[in-house]
């Protein structure tokens, strides 16, 4: 059984790290461009991973990033695949893998949080139906801006981008950005300007990331 | 309020790991949905990060 990290292209440079349960790192060849790179499951049990797990997974991943121009992280898979299965599964998709290896090639991912700088939690509760329509009505307007304001400015630096608004309560925005390489210093000052410009809101960047939100291409549902 | 206080970018860092290497990536496995400890992890990390914006605007109004 098998625990798969990520997919490159063929031949996949394996870096100097171990897997989970400090198991080698293989390349297990799809086809003839593609390569997953995996290690054996031994004895680790399906089912949710511990967060040393999800933590080694990542470790691993990022250091595949290290030594290959285009990765496609894999998400943590709760069972194991025999080897047959997986080869099978990569297989049906692989001309939807080679088109995502080519997108990101070259690529990081960086992330951004957009959280209130203050509570808007603690407010009290609305004294009609009429001013909570108006607080929602208010509250949609800003997202708006914010997507116009900051989201539209970074996504024109960026290959590819996603975003979701008001994902929780407590976050505004969400957004992942496809950056190249040599793109992630002037994506940074960016950033950093559009802090300084908006003072009612914290913008929290991350990264650089393997592309885990950029394995999808067209046409493909998650 | 800056984006640069460590502990609020290190909260934030984990939650976005944790988000990335659960629910996004290659799934070939069919639907995995995030694990009870997933949703955990991912919970905890969010009261952390709330905490620390709360630490954050305290400490500028000292």
């Amino acid at each position: 059984m098998l625990h798969l990290y990520a997919l490159v292209r063929n031949p996949a440079e394996l870096p100097d790290a171990f897997g989970l349960d400090e198991a080698p790192l293989r390349a297990f060849p799809v086809d003839g461009e593609v390569d997953a790179v995996v290690s054996d499951a031994g004895r680790r049990r399906a089912g949710a991973p511990t967060e040393a797990e999800v933590l080694a997974h990542a470790r691993v991943v990022d250091a595949i990033a290290a030594a290959n121009t285009a990765v496609l992280p894999a998400r943590f898979a709760a069972d194991t695949s025999a080897e047959d299965d997986l080869r099978g599964r990569l297989l049906e998709r692989r001309a939807q893998l080679r088109q995502a290896l080519e997108r990101v090639d070259g690529c990081v991912e960086l992330g951004l949080r957009v959280l209130p700088s203050e509570r808007n939690a603690e407010r009290s509760a609305p004294a009609s139906g009429r001013e909570y329509m108006q607080r929602r009505l208010d509250e949609i307007g800003r997202v708006e801006r914010l997507l116009r304001e900051l989201h539209e400015p970074l996504a024109a630096l960026a290959r590819e981008s996603t975003s979701n608004v008001l994902a929780r309560p407590d976050v505004l925005l969400t957004a992942a950005y496809l950056v190249p390489r040599a793109d992630v210093e002037r994506f940074r000052t960016e950033v950093d300007e559009l802090h300084r410009a908006h003072g009612t809101v914290v913008l929290v960047l991350t990264g650089p990331w393997p592309p885990y939100s950029f394995t999808l291409v067209e046409g493909e549902t998650s | 309020m800056t984006s640069n206080s460590p502990s609020l970018q290190q909260d934030v860092a984990l939650i976005e790991l944790v988000d990335r290497v659960l629910n996004k990536g290659v799934a070939l496995t069919g639907d995995i949905t995030l694990s009870v400890a997933g949703v955990d992890l991912v919970y905890v990390g969010l009261r952390l990060l709330l905490a620390s914006v709360g630490t954050l605007e305290q400490l500028e109004r000292e």
